[in-house]
């Protein structure tokens, strides 16, 4: 309700008034859907907005926890962009949460403990949760059912310039954001027990975070030196596969990438996955070179001793599966 | 070179002493208090404001306003005053009011957890909203940007054609050249008009109708074309320079067909009576937007799964789409009526031949003769889809139902 609406843009005061008293309807209906699931633990249904992505315009919806446990949950990133393609699941306006499009091609797997309650923001309809989990499982199966007007939205400039801009580049930072604990377990204690507790765990292990940091910010200030490397040109025949022999002292390992002329890709996703299919990085959309122009520098406590492939993807996506994959083995040097 | 989307351009420029009227707006609508009257007014003003800067952006300001889906005016603002409460921009602004501060309003708040100011956001819904609608109602505009933006981007990719100036990703202020450090003299490229009607004669109807994965074909053809403009002597240009006359000559062919096909008149920008306009109640078009969309994909779907050779389904793809545009651009607000209309006269000539076959089989590239059986087919499609739809059955249950040899 507007006072004295009357002189509020002549001719409308009345359905602005409806309007206005919609929205608030709205709101107050999302506001008590939240305080009913107040001081829960995230879960699947959830909506929350993380620090991680708050220069993007977008939420997150957890689809489901990791089987067996381990704190881990699976979310997509969710936004307000109509637009929706074949990966993505429109929530319509009329059921809850929505209208928002669940981005599932880009699901990621972060820490329940990423999800502070007091950022969770809303929540979706089982239906939805289901419909989601669904698509992402066909995403990362390459079985995704195609849909005629999906597909227009996929050829759509504005919409790839969108996701790429927005949950692709969400999913980059919210997989590399270390979660913060901001909720601790106070037993049977009292109160100031509790409390008391609790500041003297956040000192030692904020004490512990900065010492870590410290180290870790002195080591990556010196340069690294020596540093040993491997050329991977993907699309080319290689019998048996590449084998990296990184010495003992060595702290990364420096990949040149590339992609042989065979393919015909002019831009794609490059990856390194564990041979469990575990991910260890993937690119963005990068403008593909030819062999042995594209350094990657890795962290070789990513890198333990096993075996891995790279692997490059068409512009298209994940969704059709690698074009070419490469093995390669990671071996301490003798 | 400006960043690629806006809105974070917009935010890293906000300062906290700046005004924020939508984020005040948005809070006081979480907020018990009644709203105040002069701060709705605020409200009101910069939202028309941004509505009107975001059409002049996408060049719709000139656009007739059935564009966006908003009949009954032949201009945004009446032209010689007049009741401006009624005219079609007040119409679209409560538009967009409804899909910006009502329907989301949940994930603004939500975006209020951890932004200190979502003035941004509020430019970037008003563009998904103009985009979406523009996308329904002006689909031939919608479609001939996609394909062109599509092949000056892999152009761009190719190192063929270079961003000179304004936005870095492309947009109408675009300028691109052929060499880097090429001027620009900012007087427009007439030359374009002339090469880019020739091209249209090899590119129609794929330009328009060519949707999908299929459209990654036409982006390829148009992509080899673009080094004729530095042939003729178009070293540089703006991305404007290149879509506008394009779209004017897409246009100036299509919409002689549809009114032709129609028997009525489509959007004109000149020589339209300025009248009352007609407010679509929100809701109401929001459901014929979205029974048409499932009618759109249920008889797509359809078409897919058709059994029948490769030419016909050619045909059938390309008459569908006509038809589809056909239904959505023009003066009326319920596209799935119109379609239904347009299908229901044809059927009802049966096989007689009809005088507006002949300029759409020239357009299409469809023989001519097979036009009544085309239209039979699609008509029979559309007729199990709306009674799919209707009766709630599953769009999908319709899948591989179909099947039409040779006599199609």
């Amino acid at each position: 309700m507007t006072k004295g609406s009357d002189s509020v843009s002549p001719g409308y005061p009345r359905r602005l008034e409806a309007l206005t008293a919609l929205a608030r309807d709205h709101a107050a209906w999302s506001r008590a859907e939240l305080e009913r699931r107040h001081g829960q633990p995230a879960g699947p249904g959830d909506l929350f907005v993380l620090p991680a992505t708050a220069d993007l315009p977008v939420e997150w919806a957890v689809l489901e926890r990791r089987p067996g446990g381990r704190g881990k949950l699976l979310v997509v990133p969710a936004d307000t962009n109509p637009l929706a393609g074949t990966a993505d699941v429109e929530v319509r306006e009329n059921h809850p949460g929505g209208p928002l499009s669940l981005r599932c091609r880009f699901g990621v797997w972060l820490d329940s403990v990423s999800f502070d309650p007091d950022l969770r923001s809303g929540v979706l309809a089982p239906e939805a949760v289901a419909e989601a989990l669904d698509r992402h499982r066909q995403v990362e199966s390459g079985s995704l059912a195609p849909s005629p007007l999906a597909e227009e939205v996929d050829a759509d400039p504005e919409y790839r310039e969108w996701i790429r801009e927005v949950p692709e580049r969400a999913r980059t930072l919210a997989a590399s954001s270390r979660p913060v604990v901001k909720r601790f377990s106070s037993f049977s204690w009292g109160p100031a027990h509790a409390l008391a507790a609790m500041f003297a765990l956040m000192v030692i292990g904020l004490s512990l975070q900065v010492m870590r940091l410290s180290r870790e910010v002195d080591r990556l200030s010196s340069p690294v030196f020596n540093v040993p490397s491997v050329g991977v040109t993907l699309g080319q025949e290689v019998r048996g596969g590449t084998v990296v022999q990184v010495p003992p002292e060595a702290t990364h390992v420096l990949f040149i990438l590339g992609t042989d002329p065979s393919l015909g890709l002019q831009n794609g996703y490059l990856e390194i996955v564990r041979r469990s299919g575990e991910l260890v990085w993937r690119s963005q959309r990068v403008r593909l070179p030819l062999a042995g122009e594209l350094p990657l520098l890795v962290p070789r406590k990513l890198l333990p001793n096993g075996d891995y492939r790279v692997q490059v993807y068409p512009e298209s996506g994940f969704s059709s599966g690698p074009l070419a994959s490469e093995p390669l083995r990671v071996e301490t040097a003798e | 070179m400006k960043p690629g989307l806006p809105w974070l351009g917009r935010r890293e420029g906000t300062h906290a002493d700046e005004p924020q009227v939508f984020t005040d707006h948005i809070r006081a609508l979480g907020a018990r208090e009644p709203l105040e009257s002069p701060q709705f007014e605020a409200l009101w003003q910069a939202l028309r404001a941004a509505v009107r800067r975001e059409l002049k952006r996408r060049g719709l300001w000139e656009s007739p306003p059935a564009y966006l889906g908003v009949y009954g005016g032949a201009s945004w603002e009446p032209a010689g005053g007049g009741k401006s409460h009624e005219s079609p921009l007040e119409e679209l602004v409560a538009e967009i009011y409804t899909y910006v501060f009502v329907s989301r309003l949940r994930s603004l708040q939500a975006q209020l957890k951890l932004k200190p100011n979502i003035e941004g956001l509020i430019v970037l819904n008003i563009r998904h909203f103009l985009h979406e609608r523009q996308k329904e109602h002006d689909p031939i505009g919608s479609q001939v940007f996609a394909v062109v933006h599509s092949a000056v981007a892999r152009a761009v990719e190719d190192g063929e054609l270079r961003l000179l100036a304004g936005s870095a990703t492309i947009r109408n202020d675009t300028v691109l050249g052929f060499e880097e450090g090429m001027d620009y003299s900012g007087r427009g490229r007439p030359g374009i008009a002339s090469l880019v009607a020739r091209w249209n004669d090899e590119l129609l109807p794929d330009l328009v109708t060519s949707r999908g994965h299929r459209q990654e074909e036409i982006v390829r053809r148009l992509r080899e074309r673009l080094p004729e403009l530095l042939r003729e002597g178009i070293g540089t240009f703006r991305f404007k320079d290149l879509i506008d006359p394009l779209k004017a000559d897409v246009r100036a062919r299509w919409v002689a067909l549809l009114e032709l096909e129609q028997g009525g008149s489509v959007p004109q920008a000149e020589g339209e009576e300025a009248g009352t306009v007609r407010a679509v109640d929100p809701d109401r078009g929001i459901e014929e937007r979205q029974l048409f969309r499932k009618l759109a994909e249920c008889v797509s779907q359809a078409l897919a799964a058709l059994e029948t050779d490769p030419k016909t389904r050619g045909f059938l793809a390309v008459l569908w789409q006509f038809l589809r545009m056909q239904a959505a651009e023009g003066t009326e607000a319920q596209p799935a009526m119109r379609l239904s209309r347009t299908l229901g006269a044809e059927l009802a000539a049966g096989d007689e031949e009809r005088p507006s076959h002949r300029k759409l089989s020239e357009q299409l590239r469809i023989p001519r003769d097979r036009l009544p059986h085309l239209y039979r087919t699609i008509g029979d499609l559309v007729q199990e889809c709306t009674a799919a739809i209707s009766g709630k059955t599953a769009v999908k249950s319709l899948k591989g139902r179909f099947s039409h040899d040779e006599g199609v």
